[in-house]
């Protein structure tokens, strides 16, 4: 294969994912209601995003939902991925293989027995129910991120620090939560976006009382294509581009 | 320079999953002086280094530190530190972060953690590199951070797990003679563990030779070069060349025996008696070789055949083939004082014999 | 101080997960053996008939029409995947990351949002049918939007890079000297790539295919927005029992199926695959 060919293939793909990115962006600055046909400039659908009401709770909402339930999976996963690596305990398999099952089974399957599960005990669907279902989806990526890099880690290292006299806090404050803090980092920006994003599970377990946004934007796409969902869409993906490349910046920074 | 034992190890076992690993276990570390574990991997030097580092404690027996029983000592009151085979530096923090860790957490003050490290980093020449990170060093400097930041902890004994067979060779050279000059300047007691007997032969002070868990025997490195005790160390430290023979006649000093078909006597060092079997040993360096024109009579000597040549510069090794097939290792060191003719074909006759006296002898194992 | 730490960690991850992971999901499989009840979730009465009801004709067309969809989602993934994958294993190391980048970029955004930007570009006055026209290849728009072709075309749009990380994972530890040695052993280029690369990389293509199957077949917000109404994936069926149908136990007998569906999928790949690509090619 030539090196022209290799590029123009690569080109093909990165055409096919972006195309309908870079379409949405531009019909959300055209002067039509539902025709793909130019009819001129207008910001008026980013007016009427910004002046939406009800859209921004939903924002709040899923903002809310997805700090609460990342900062919740963070701790939960980091100290089990921890433990998992330090220690030996009778179950370690059984909750290895529980995570592992939680990453590869369908999401429409965790969405359901959740569902099952909250209707069953009489717990209404919202806010706790959400946040339930989203700390349980993101666990399993945390611990598999830090124990990812827990597992290139130097036993030794540990060592090291007790024989110079680091008490167990001190190796854990010192030692353990520095040399792991890329990827605590890199899972909470893993689970963030996936809490964000969801929208599989929260279908199944979210309530009329607290509405979020990736569903909000799924009812709106099933009336059709409009200008205003093309606006906020693009909006959404502005914000993270931004994201990307800030904590891009932050990777790239940390290795100087 | 060697003074009074600061550690005494009495009776040691250990083992893992019913696998014994440490089997009864005896010796005396004397204050300053540099002892090497020497043993092939999986001989239970690093699990003995473990015990005393305090990572793992024993089935049974007994660890005096300074006549204490180190149960009763935490690992801060032991004053025992180690330096890492991968040296486990900590990563993210910089060179003087890592040697004022253990100050820090003895809770030292800043100011006097400034000093102690600096002096330290200063001694193992690595002044200037404070604010380096551990992956911006080369393998040599790793390995100096790593004895910095145990030795700056001020322990009555360094224990140092294989510390150089990372580096590469000509590194390891270099770093042997400082870690000994270390040593001296320091005055501290070094355990040291290798595999390697070369390393341990030219380094330490005492070399204790351990095998599947026990320590087959201790002494000078000269003492355990010239006598080995078993045939096992005698092979492992040093190549040899064996012969397998009876004694034929012994009484309290001499013992007689044929070497292809020659009969030699020699010095009864063991009480060995008539009709043992034995092991003669004669190191390579020990087994002298001369061209038929280089000597008038061959009385004592045995004849082969030069079946490799090796030079090596300040030595030309050779395998030489006896009429029985048996092959020898000879090395021949170049004397230019004595004129001795060191250039030698394959496939030329030569005479074999070895200054009497200079042989090992052992009793036979199957 | 050591023993508190692990007790508190250990317990902490063990309940939530046995809670709501394993509790629900048996939940779940028992709710699957209840009698269907209109006015109540279930019946607390044992029975078979949800099981049975999944091979009426009906719902069997859906399973084997998902099936294929899938089948067809993953073939076409890794046809287009894995030469980028390939490709992108062979670029120096900095442009590898910003492909990387380029790559996973888009995915960061919802799927909702990049599914309903397909849904813009493939409907009947979209920009393709706006483009054909205009360039006279078609007179009459195509109804591309609402069929099969439209889905088979979301899903692919978001799975790809699901197949093609573990592919790129994999290839991209690959040993070049590998193909070096194949090489002057005398192998022409399409036999190192059929008798070395392909096989070697086996592990990579099967991690990707899991990946991209199983969603396949459960992405039901997918067929909602581009199929349209029609119940085409097996997400959109226990979707329907759920939330319209109101038929919860038959609604967990397909999730029990679907999870069998996986259970033998994830078989065949551990078996075909050694321990340490497991959790990576997850990622």
């Amino acid at each position: 294969m030539n090196r022209s060919f290799k590029f123009s293939y690569l080109i093909v793909i990165y055409l096919f994912l972006y195309i309908p990115i870079g379409t949405l962006i531009l019909y959300s600055f055209n002067n039509a209601t539902f025709s793909m046909l130019w009819r001129g400039f207008t910001l008026d659908w980013y007016k009427q995003v910004l002046q939406d009401g009800n859209l921004w709770i939903a924002v709040w909402h899923s903002f809310y939902l997805a700090l609460t339930a990342t900062i919740s999976a963070l701790l939960i996963g980091t100290l089990a991925a921890i433990s998992l690596y330090r220690y030996q305990f009778r179950g370690k398999n059984i909750l290895q293989g529980l995570l592992f099952i939680l990453i590869i089974s369908p999401d429409i399957v965790l969405g359901i027995a959740l569902l099952i599960l909250f209707s069953l005990n009489g717990l209404a669907l919202g806010y706790w129910s959400l946040y339930i279902a989203h700390v349980t989806f993101c666990i399993p990526f945390v611990v598999v991120i830090v124990y990812g890099r827990a597992k290139g880690i130097d036993p030794n290292i540990f060592a090291a620090a007790s024989d110079l006299g680091a008490s167990e806090l001190q190796i854990f404050t010192r030692v353990v939560v520095p040399i792991l803090l890329p990827a605590i980092l890199s899972g909470a920006l893993l689970s963030f976006a996936l809490s964000f994003d969801d929208i599989v599970i929260s279908y199944f377990v979210a309530g009329p009382g607290f509405e979020i946004l990736p569903i909000k934007i799924f009812a709106l796409a099933r009336l059709g294509v409009n200008g205003k969902l093309n606006a906020l869409c693009s909006l959404l993906f502005a914000l993270t581009l931004v994201l990307v490349c800030v904590s891009q910046w932050i990777v790239q920074r940390r290795k100087l | 320079m060697t003074g009074k034992n600061i550690i005494e190890l009495r009776g040691i076992f250990k083992s893992y999953n019913g696998q014994q690993i440490l089997n009864d276990i005896n010796l005396n570390i004397k204050d300053g002086e540099f002892l090497t574990l020497l043993g092939p991997s999986g001989c239970g030097k690093t699990t003995l280094l473990r015990l005393l580092a305090g990572f793992e404690s024993p089935i049974s027996g007994q660890i005096l530190i300074e006549g204490k029983d180190a149960k009763e000592l935490s690992p801060q009151e032991r004053h025992i530190n180690t330096v890492f085979q991968s040296y486990a530096l900590f990563p993210h923090m910089n060179v003087f972060d890592n040697v004022a860790f253990g100050l820090r957490c003895d809770g030292v003050t800043e100011d006097a953690i400034q000093t102690r490290v600096t002096e330290m980093l200063r001694m193992v020449r690595l002044s200037g590199y404070e604010k380096r990170k551990p992956h911006e060093l080369s393998g040599g400097q790793q390995q100096r951070v790593a004895i910095a930041r145990a030795v700056v902890k001020e322990p009555i004994v360094l224990l140092l797990d294989e510390p150089l067979s990372s580096l590469d060779y000509r590194l390891r050279k270099n770093m042997q003679i400082e870690l000994k000059q270390l040593q001296r300047k320091l005055g501290i007691a070094f355990v040291f563990v290798t595999h390697d007997q070369e390393e341990a032969l030219s380094m330490s002070d005492t070399i204790v030779v351990m095998q599947q868990g026990h320590v087959v025997q201790q002494g000078t490195p000269r003492d355990i070069y010239e006598n080995p005790k078993n045939l096992s160390v005698a092979t492992f430290i040093g190549e040899s060349n064996i012969f397998d023979v009876l004694i034929e006649k012994a009484d309290e000093k001499m013992i007689q025996v044929t070497v292809q078909g020659i009969s030699y006597t020699l010095e009864n060092r063991e009480d060995f008696h008539q009709g043992d079997k034995i092991h003669l040993l004669i190191r390579p360096e020990d087994t002298r070789v001369y061209h038929r024109s280089e000597i008038e009579t061959t009385e004592g000597m045995f004849p082969a055949v030069v079946s490799e040549v090796i030079y090596k510069g300040t030595t030309v090794d050779l395998i030489i083939k006896l009429p029985d097939g048996k092959l020898l290792s000879v090395t021949e060191f170049f004397d230019e004082d004595n004129g001795e003719d060191v250039t030698y074909t394959i496939g030329e006759s030569v005479w074999v014999n070895w200054p009497i006296g200079w042989e090992v002898v052992l009793p036979y194992e199957a | 101080m050591k023993h508190k730490f692990q007790y508190f960690s250990i317990g902490l991850i063990s309940s939530w997960l046995g809670i709501f992971g394993l509790a629900s999901f048996l939940i779940m499989v028992v709710m699957s053996f209840l009698e269907h009840d209109p006015d109540h979730i279930a019946l607390w009465h044992f029975t078979l008939e949800n099981y049975k009801d999944l091979f009426n004709p009906i719902f069997l067309q859906i399973f084997l029409k998902s099936f294929y969809i899938s089948f067809l989602v993953t073939a076409t993934c890794l046809i287009l995947g894995y030469p980028f994958a390939y490709i992108m294993s062979r670029l120096p190391e900095k442009l590898q990351s910003f492909n990387l980048l380029l790559l996973l970029l888009p995915f960061w955004t919802s799927s909702v949002v990049r599914s309903y930007a397909m849904m813009s570009l493939l409907k009947a006055k979209g920009l393709i049918n706006m483009i054909l026209l205009s360039m006279g290849i078609i007179h009459t728009p195509l109804q591309i939007l609402f069929t099969n072709v439209a889905v088979a075309i979301g899903l692919i749009y978001n799975l790809l890079p699901f197949m093609i990380l573990p592919i790129y994972a994999n290839l991209e530890r690959f040993d070049i000297s590998l193909i070096e040695a194949a090489k002057d052993l005398g192998a022409k280029y399409h036999t190192i790539f059929c008798k070395v690369i392909i096989p070697l990389s086996m592990p990579g293509i099967l991690g990707g295919c899991t990946l991209v199957f199983l969603p396949a077949m459960t992405l039901f917000y997918i067929s909602d927005l581009l199929g349209g109404a029609k119940a085409l994936l097996l997400g959109n069926l226990i979707e329907d029992q759920f939330l319209m149908a109101n038929n919860w136990p038959r609604g967990a007998a397909t999730s029990v199926l679907l999870t069998l569906i996986m259970g033998i999928g994830l078989l065949i790949y551990w078996f075909k695959s050694n321990k340490g690509t497991r959790y990576e090619s997850v990622l």
